[in-house]
């Protein structure tokens, strides 16, 4: 499975982000082939809709969990639809630590 | 030739002069008064008429899943996050689509299919035999002011000479009303407010290349701060409209002060031929 976590930075190091559309970088992790990368917010900078598109992207990127900050209501829809799985997360962790608490919790769904 | 009459900051003036104007040049030549205030339109508190209704509408998409392959192609292409594909399934955002026909063309398989959603109306009609009015109203809580702007602007295409009540402000709906045009009239007031929104509307026509003249309204005969910004960019003020209680009274009883008084309806005359003087570029 592919985990995605909002970032604010090019790392995973980098604190978690606290906004989802708008995140700076996305960080995937994927559980199966331990690979890591963090990636460019592409729609970062957009007026609107920004949402959805960040929901599109994490479709395209095979995410079936994201560890998500605060959500607008066009990205929960999204996501609803996507039956990505979401779990809430205060932002004031670094993203390996988001990944982290999440994995030591896996299996317990929040 | 057509003729918008804007102002940046709100409340100005603009409807007052645009009404008694179009009312002061019918007397003479045929005209036609459009509102592109879609979101507040009042012209019609000034001309109440036998209007007909006629409906606008946008267009958007509606997804056939049966003949949707789930490429991503219009997702990609959408760049207002309108339309999001899904493994299994396409989503459409109503309330972030901008109509721009994009996703029916970059769709392999057909299977967008053009839905017509209706955002407001346009209210026609004749005051006089020298006086048409289209007066353009959005559906309340629909967002596309822009739609109903651009219809009112299609039925005037072909028309001789027209004046355009706009909104108030300087973004999209502004824009809409005043791009391509030959004049803008600005109503201002001798005011810190004025002065601010007059200046931010200056730049944006400027940007735009429309020519720009000045009115200031409701002048208590010290209008230093606009005069001295008019000269500064080379502003024309074609008229001080003073401060008058009268006109106030005529206005907000829903009558045109021009047609009450015949001093003003001098003054919105040579107003009207100034306008039309600077409008064919011969100053």
């Amino acid at each position: 499975m592919i985990v995605c976590v909002p970032s604010r930075g090019p790392t995973v190091e980098s604190q978690m982000d606290d906004r989802f559309g708008r995140a700076a970088f996305f960080a995937f992790f994927n559980t199966d082939s331990g690979e890591v990368h963090v990636a460019e917010n592409p729609h970062a900078g957009g007026s609107g809709g920004v949402g959805p598109q960040a929901v599109q992207f994490l479709v395209q990127n095979g995410v079936t969990t994201l560890i998500a900050p605060r959500l607008g209501g066009n990205a929960e829809e999204a996501l609803v639809a996507s039956k990505i799985q979401v779990i809430m997360q205060n932002p004031d962790v670094t993203v390996v630590q988001a990944f982290q608490t999440w994995k030591d919790n896996a299996g317990i769904s929040a | 030739m057509q003729i918008v009459i804007a102002s940046g900051k709100g409340g100005t003036g603009k409807t007052t002069v645009a009404s008694n104007l179009a009312f002061v040049l019918s007397q003479k030549q045929s005209i036609t008064l459009c509102d592109c205030d879609v979101e507040e339109p009042n012209q019609e508190i000034f001309f109440p008429c036998d209007f007909k209704v006629q409906r606008v509408h946008v267009e958007v998409p509606l997804i056939l899943e049966e003949q949707c392959v789930h490429c991503g192609s219009c997702g990609e292409f959408c760049r207002f996050g309108a339309l999001t594909v899904l493994k299994d399934r396409v989503l459409f955002f109503p309330q972030l689509c901008h109509s721009c026909d994009g996703c029916f063309r970059v769709c392999p398989t057909d299977a967008l299919k053009k839905q017509q959603i209706d955002v407001g109306e346009l209210l026609l009609c004749n005051p006089s035999d020298t006086l048409s009015l289209i007066i353009g109203r959005l559906k309340e809580g629909d967002t596309r002011t822009t739609a109903v702007i651009r219809a009112v602007r299609d039925m005037i295409h072909t028309v001789p000479l027209v004046i355009l009540d706009s909104p108030p402000g300087t973004a999209c709906p502004f824009i809409e009303t005043v791009d391509a045009v030959d004049l803008c009239v600005l109503v201002t007031e001798s005011t810190p407010f004025g002065l601010h929104d007059l200046s931010v509307a200056v730049d944006v026509l400027s940007l735009l290349c429309i020519r720009s003249v000045v009115v200031i309204n409701r002048s208590d005969g010290n209008d230093k701060i606009i005069e001295e910004y008019c000269s500064k960019h080379q502003l024309p003020i074609l008229m001080r409209i003073p401060f008058d209680f009268k006109l106030l009274c005529a206005q907000n009883k829903g009558l045109l002060i021009s047609q009450e008084d015949s001093d003003w309806f001098e003054r919105f005359s040579l107003l009207g031929d100034q306008i039309l003087t600077y409008s064919t570029g011969a100053l």
